[in-house]
């Protein structure tokens, strides 16, 4: 009895050191990164066009930039006046006036000495209140830097093929340097003449088909006859073109959407991104300084036959750094310009009165008392 | 002197069935002698912890219920294709009656934290004196160094 008491109390002691068995197994081997599956062999082995690297249509033109430079010299190297996002309007002068006084003073005749009759003329002085015109050529202003990176990108292969950019703004300044009085759409006009040859007007405006939320538009005219040398319009730019292409999806291939009208330039390298529907193709357009570049080099295209057949005219007599600069005296009149097309003579033109040509009537101001006795109070109209 | 005659004749009985019997047979005491409980970390340096555990890279059977009724025979852990771990261990039913196990696994990474979340119980059919395959496979495939495999009765 005592002996079993004791098997027992023994088998006790050892069946909790023995809750707990465990077998020792081999150590995790080391990780070794798998080896790159090669893609899926297909049928009759040809090679996907998708797997072909794709053209980037926005990659820097250098080819098109050095037939620009060789083109620009044989024509003479004309300089280009860019305007940025500003369009050249048709109003003349800046301020106009919607109404205009006129006071006449008559005095009493006075008799003096025997039959001598003096008469002194009626005086009529005209008061005129003129307002300031909105700005036609300014345009919705975009974001400054956005304008500083469009800059960029268009300027870049100007300068990289050595072309003679003048900043409208310096040529205006120059040109109207000492010469406030005069109206600054005049000054414009006569520094786009005597300053630059060629006016490149790029327009940016918004839209919402385009895949970048805007559209450009680039316009060469010759500053000189006003002839529109080349025009570009981002909506027909090949690059901005959508790839109609059908595309391959699980359900079968997919025929571009007729009714979608949206247009604009896509990255080359097609990018996808993870949703929750599954991969989507990302639509972002490139960067605006890659559009801008782009822009330019088409510009730069438009322009070839143009240089190369000589149609631009270059003024061989100014110079650039040391243009004439308007005189007050000459203020009245706008100095004629010897290498460019001379502005419309005033003078030439019928005056209302020919027995004291007023000069002055050409800008609207104000004439003052010095004139007299205008035939008709003529009102001004914008 | 009869008392002491019946249990002897009795072993000898048993001894002769025994080799009779189909393999395997287990022997539990070279299994528990087999054991290999390690000291965990001390807290005083020079001393030796008074806690015992596991090993890593192991099956425990933690469950006193089938703890004379189960061998883990061999545990294997290799690389799939794709740099996961996958862990193989083989499972014997000593016993003359069919048996349910179930088993999980933790996988550690290489300074001992747990790797991923621990995977589920997985059940293993065991008939009476055959073997079975406990398997599972890591999420990670750098993180995992090590892979720690519990099992205990399924009922």
């Amino acid at each position: 009895m005592i002996t079993r008491l004791l098997a027992v109390s023994a088998l006790a002691l050892l069946v909790p050191l023995m809750a707990e068995a465990q077998t020792v197994g081999a150590k995790v081997p080391p990780y070794q990164a798998p080896a790159k599956a090669a893609p899926p062999a297909r049928d009759g082995g040809e090679a996907l066009d998708a797997a072909a690297p794709r053209p980037n249509p926005f990659k820097p033109q250098d080819d098109v930039i050095d037939r620009f430079r060789d083109a620009y010299a044989q024509g003479g190297r004309p300089r280009l006046a860019i305007w940025w996002n500003r369009q050249l309007s048709d109003t003349l002068a800046q301020w106009y006036s919607e109404t205009r006084t006129v006071t006449a003073d008559k005095s009493s005749n006075s008799t003096e000495g025997d039959l001598s009759l003096k008469q002194s003329g009626a005086k009529q002085s005209v008061t005129e209140t003129q307002r300031r015109a909105g700005d036609s050529a300014e345009r919705p202003a975009r974001d400054e830097t956005w304008d500083w990176e469009f800059q960029d990108g268009f300027l870049s292969p100007f300068l990289q093929a050595d072309a003679n950019v003048v900043d409208r703004t310096m040529i205006t300044r120059i040109m109207g340097a000492g010469a406030e009085e005069i109206d600054p759409k005049t000054v414009e006009v006569m520094a786009m003449q005597g300053m630059a040859d060629v006016m490149v007007e790029v327009l940016v405006a918004d839209s919402a088909r385009s895949t970048t939320g805007y559209e450009l538009r680039a316009r060469i005219l010759d500053v000189k006859s006003g002839r529109v040398l080349a025009m570009v319009n981002s909506r027909a730019l090949k690059e901005w073109q959508k790839t109609d292409k059908a595309a391959a999806t699980s359900s079968g291939f997919e025929l571009p959407d007729e009714d979608d009208e949206s247009f604009g330039p896509e990255r080359a390298d097609q990018r996808y991104k993870a949703t929750s529907s599954g991969f989507e193709r990302k639509r972002k357009p490139p960067k605006l300084a890659v559009i801008a570049h782009n822009l330019a080099t088409n510009v730069m295209s438009a322009m070839l036959p143009r240089l190369e057949g000589g149609a631009v005219p270059v003024a061989k007599t100014t110079d650039p750094a040391a243009p004439t600069p308007i005189t007050p005296p000459q203020a009245a009149k706008p100095a004629p310009n010897q290498s460019a097309v001379p502005l419309p003579d005033v003078e030439a033109k019928p005056l209302p009165a020919p027995d004291k040509p007023a000069k002055v009537e050409a800008q609207n101001v104000e004439t003052g008392p010095a004139a007299e006795e205008p035939p008709m109070p003529r009102p001004t109209k914008q | 002197m009869k008392r002491l005659l019946v249990p002897a004749f009795g072993l000898l009985l048993l001894g002769g069935c025994a080799s009779l019997d189909p393999a395997p047979h287990c022997d539990m005491s070279r299994v528990a002698g087999q054991r290999d409980l390690v000291a965990g970390p001390a807290m005083v340096e020079g001393e030796t912890s008074p806690l015992k555990e596991m090993p890593m890279n192991s099956v425990s059977i933690t469950d006193p219920n089938i703890i004379r009724k189960l061998y883990v025979r061999s545990i294997a852990a290799r690389r799939t294709g794709t740099g996961t771990v996958e862990v193989v261990a083989q499972v014997v039913n000593c016993t003359d009656f069919p048996l349910n196990a179930e088993a999980r696994t933790q996988f550690y990474a290489n300074d001992g934290a747990a790797s991923e979340p621990v995977s589920a119980w997985r059940r293993l059919q065991l008939p009476a004196r055959t073997s079975n395959t406990y398997r599972e496979l890591s999420l990670g495939d750098k993180t995992v160094d090590g892979y720690m495999i519990e099992m205990r009765e399924g009922k």
